[in-house]
């Protein structure tokens, strides 16, 4: 042990042990002089003899450093050392070598990060793998917007009876989203939380941060008026103190009791429970077995020690055989909460496998046009007895040192890049909208230590990639004619070159055809004028339908007289807004006990002002005339007009529901309300008072203005608090900020490979000029001669652009093909584009072309500027 | 023409401690001298090969040089046993005797 250190510690000392050794062996042989000397020896015959008493000294004092050190380490360092030296002489190869692979490795290391937070970290709970979703059966009729549904809830029934089966489950727990408004904390505010299970907290097996969870026992009506917090709410609002554990704090005018609260990682589960926006947590009450009231509620559990997903699944459908049609579905909660991004960020992977591809290949590249420079050293270092191996050993340690700073380099990239992800992947986080760019776990990407053990591997599998194919050649070049060798050389890069614009076509492609989907989404028919518009939530203390109608309609009144607005409405829900109100009508009265034809429009219940807040655009007939026969009228969407359901032109008809009927008075544009990347469905408008479901919180009013909406958003909260001033607002936004946000996660897809695409191709760039430039310069002579002899500068860069563009040609369809081949993968990601869109690819080909011409275009110039004396005369 | 021994692997170690501990501290040129003389053979080996040797069992902690004077006044390093080396000295020394005796037997029973 004391020896291998000795020998680790020899190796950075050799300087001392060598000089030591020296004086050592000097002193030996005068010793053996001497002895000779007095043997009778003439001085120079006493110092031949004792040269030769003593053998070779270099072979000596090689024995000597093999013992005294590790000669591999020492030759590393003197190969790292040699390899720093002919980096630092060639600043403009370094320089660019050091780029290409910051970038390759840096968006690797980037999208691993990502990878790693999002899809392979497991969930922070004990066991997270037999924690899964509940689904309900999927109902055979299709769901509002026509399209089927697999069913987020359960009938409470049906989750009373799962809870009491034996067998399948640990634990079982329902949650449902509401909303609660805060008093006595200073300003009312309106807080976002879950009714849950008693059962949840155990089944997560997270500590509370103080107090405990509710027991089962608050699950009952009288004894619920309990309440966890999470702990951003409790620092924010209760300054983050201790005693609030037992405190009486008012919720919706009704007093709960603190009983605890939760750490601040605890609710990481993206959609489900626990969300990441909860802010509390009250106990759910079921309703009682014989009401006739029908709760849903969303179910997940942890399954039982040692009983597997399809047993577990098999043991609940029968337990609720009699209860549902359909079966149940279980599915692991990280599964549900990866599932819409996970084919995103594999595609992103695939991408950035791509660029980093390239990058090596580009290395290579230059590493091969830097060969042809240093073949007199590899000849030399051949000549003095080094082997093939220790040869090939120096130039992969060059690679390696490449690699390594370039990994450095890397990961400050890959900072770079995750911060910037983190605002791209972060848009309007409300409840209401679809998630847009947001990532799940967002809060979980980061560079730590596996994603930086992830980033010396990539570094060091990169120094091999594009280190060993020169390595391998170089150590090879005094074998055979350097002539000759200079043309495969040729061929190599060549092929090499080709490899790379192939590969920067396909994602060319790929990031052209997501752009273009952006695009498409961004200009689809919406049926509205987003521009100028405020929207925001809103609701009185009281409950109650006369309470919020009143309230409602104070405020539109109120802000229908603020400066600069131009009309101001309210409605049950936002174009956009994830919640449905369908409602069962039908084109005439319907007889006793006979149903609605399915499918339900869907119900847009607005103020008449709405219509014109919103700019919602008439397509034939009028708007709702003003006042009392407004409410015998309705709108509807032009998808509804056509939809057959009124046989015959819609307009003047009546729809009827239950005992009232509505007048057909006008048929608007389709606005799309769920999606702006699905068909729109039907809907129609009619002037009444529904408020938003508790879950959801307030009604919603939308403001149109002259200038830019936001500006008034404090007079409308001063003008609420006027009104009613324990009333909330809440989620006030632009309806532009609510339309962008839906587009926000295609947008983040097409910048994201939009980006590695430009990486691609400026590789692929630098490769073309690398490979030109080289060319150019071995053949000045020729040109000078082509041009002594008369060639004019059109046909010098003829010959020389003809180089590459067969290369470039024959890429640019290789990559083509392999975009043809590969992009049905990125359909799921696509919006009005198919994965072969001729237009696309088209114009991905010829700009890759442009930039391509552009790339030789540099090398061709300067071999038209070749002095023809000046290159005669340089050989 | 005399026949050139070879020295087995790890045996010069053994000499050589041998050597320092009987004969007390002595420089490299003394200790090849010295072996010179026991093996009767001048030409044995290169009094350079001697120095791995050197190295390795000083930094095995069995011997320990100092820069001194000679009889002549020349300078040498003089390598001395160290407690430590005294130790291995018999153990190694133990180790080779058995080995020499079962090499010993099997050769004599082999011929």
């Amino acid at each position: 042990m004391r020896r291998i250190i000795l020998r680790f510690l020899n190796v950075f000392r050799r300087g001392i042990a060598d000089r030591e050794l020296d004086r050592e062996i000097a002193a030996h042989l005068a010793l053996l002089e001497d002895e000779h000397r007095r043997r009778g020896l003439t001085p120079e015959a006493a110092q031949l003899a004792a040269r030769r008493a003593m053998g070779s000294v270099a072979h000596a004092k090689d024995l000597h450093r093999d013992s005294r050190s590790f000669a591999w380490l020492d030759d590393l360092l003197r190969d790292l050392r040699h390899a720093s030296r002919m980096l630092a002489r060639a600043p403009g190869f370094t320089a660019v070598a050091l780029l290409t692979l910051a970038l390759g490795i840096g968006a690797t290391s980037a999208v691993y990060s990502v990878i790693n937070g999002v899809l392979l970290r497991p969930l922070p709970y004990p066991e997270p793998d037999r924690l899964v979703r509940v689904f309900g059966p999927t109902p055979t009729a299709a769901g509002i917007d026509g399209r089927p549904t697999r069913m987020v809830d359960l009938p409470s029934q049906t989750f009373e009876r799962l809870r009491s089966t034996e067998g399948a489950f640990s634990h079982v727990a329902g949650y449902m989203p509401t909303t609660a408004t805060l008093t006595g904390q200073g300003d009312a505010v309106r807080l976002v939380g879950s009714q849950v299970s008693a059962s949840a907290f155990p089944m997560l097996g997270v500590a509370p941060l103080l107090g405990r969870p509710f027991e089962p026992s608050a699950q009952a009506v009288g004894a619920d008026a309990v309440i966890v917090l999470g702990e951003a709410t409790w620092r924010r609002y209760f300054n983050a103190d201790p005693a609030v554990i037992g405190k009486v704090i008012d919720l919706d005018d009704r007093g709960r009791a603190v009983v605890g609260v939760m750490p601040a990682g605890f609710a990481q589960m993206g959609m489900h429970f626990p969300d990441p926006q909860a802010q509390f947590w009250v106990p759910y009450v079921p309703p009682a077995p014989d009401s006739r009231n029908r709760l849903n509620v969303a179910v997940m559990a942890r399954l039982a020690p040692g009983v597997s997903l399809p047993v577990a699944e098999g043991i609940s459908n029968t337990a609720v055989s009699d209860l549902t049609q359909g079966r149940i579905e279980l599915s692991r909660v990280h599964d549900e909460i990866v599932r819409p991004v996970r084919p995103a960020l594999l595609l992103l992977a695939a991408a950035v496998g791509l660029v980093l591809l390239i990058a090596c290949v580009n290395v290579a590249n230059l590493l091969l046009a830097r060969m042809a420079t240093r073949e007199r050293e590899i000849a030399i270092r051949r000549a003095v007895g080094a082997s093939r191996s220790r040869l090939i050993r120096q130039l992969l340690t060059e690679s390696a040192l490449l690699s390594i700073l370039g990994g450095l380099l890397g990961t400050a990239i890959a900072f770079g890049g995750v911060a910037l992800l983190r605002v791209l992947a972060t848009s309007l986080n409300r409840r209401d909208l679809a998630r847009g760019a947001n990532l799940p776990r967002l809060d979980q990407i980061a560079i730590d230590g596996s994603v930086l053990t992830f980033t010396v591997g990539v570094a060091l599998v990169a120094g091999l990639l594009f280190g060993l194919i020169p390595a391998i050649r170089q150590s090879r070049m005094c074998d055979t004619d350097i002539l000759r060798e200079k043309h495969v050389s040729h061929r190599i890069r060549g092929t090499l070159v080709v490899a790379e614009i192939a590969m920067a076509v396909m994602l060319l492609v790929g990031g052209a055809l997501l752009i273009h989907s952006f695009l498409r989404l961004s200009n689809v028919e919406r049926g509205y004028n987003p521009t100028n518009v405020l929207t925001f939530q809103a609701a009185p203390l009281g409950r109650s339908r006369a309470e919020g109608q009143s309230f409602a309609d104070r405020l539109v009144a109120r802000l229908a007289g603020v400066p600069g607005v131009t009309a101001a409405g309210y409605s049950n829900n936002l174009p956009l807004i994830q919640q449905g109100f369908a409602r069962d009508v039908s084109s005439r009265p319907l007889s006793p006990g006979e149903r609605a034809p399915r499918p339900y429009p869907s119900l847009h219940a607005v103020s008449p002002g709405f219509v014109e807040a919103m700019g919602v655009r008439i397509a034939q007939g009028r708007t709702f005339s003003s006042g009392e026969p407004a409410r015998r009228e309705a709108l509807v969407s032009r998808t509804f007009a056509n939809s057959g359901f009124f046989d015959g032109p819609a307009l003047g008809r009546q729809i009827y529901t239950g005992n009232t009927s509505w007048e057909v008075v006008g048929i608007v544009e389709d606005v799309r309300q769920f999606q702006l990347d699905q068909p729109p469905g039907s809907e129609m408008f009619v002037v009444d008072f529904i408020t938003a479901p508790p879950g959801f919180g307030g009604t919603y009013f939308a403001v149109r203005t002259s200038g830019a909406p936001m500006a008034i958003s404090a007079e409308v909260r001063s003008i609420v608090r006027q009104i009613d001033p324990a009333a909330t607002v809440d989620n006030i936004a632009t309806m532009e900020q609510i339309v962008s946000n839906a587009v926000s996660g295609a947008w983040l897809y097409a910048v994201v490979l939009g980006a590695f695409a430009s990486v691609a191709v400026a590789l692929a760039a630098i490769g073309i000029y690398g490979v030109l430039a080289f060319i150019v310069t071995h053949r000045t002579r020729e040109i000078g001669i082509r041009m002594a002899l008369g060639a004019r500068p059109a046909a010098v860069v003829s010959l020389v652009v003809r180089q590459s563009a067969v290369q470039i040609v024959v890429g640019v369809f290789a990559g083509l093909g392999g975009a043809a081949m590969l992009s049905r993968y990125l359909e799921a990601l696509l919006f009005g584009v198919t994965p072969l869109d001729t237009l696309t690819f088209v114009i991905a080909g010829v700009v890759f072309a442009l930039v391509a011409l552009a790339a030789a275009y540099g090398p061709a110039r300067r071999a038209t500027q070749v002095d023809p004396l000046v290159a005669l005369r340089a050989e | 023409m005399t026949e050139r021994v070879e020295l087995l692997q790890g045996t010069l170690d053994l000499i050589v401690l041998r050597a320092l501990s009987t004969m007390g501290p002595q420089h490299a040129y003394g200790l090849a001298s010295r072996l010179e003389q026991v093996a009767e053979h001048p030409l044995m080996l290169n009094q350079g090969t001697l120095y791995p040797a050197l190295v390795r069992l000083d930094q095995k902690g069995w011997i320990k040089g100092s820069w001194q004077r000679t009889e002549s006044n020349r300078e040498a390093k003089y390598y001395a046993i160290t407690k430590a080396g005294t130790r291995a000295l018999d153990k190694q020394a133990e180790r080779w005797r058995r080995l020499a005796g079962l090499v010993d037997k099997l050769l004599l029973n082999e011929s």
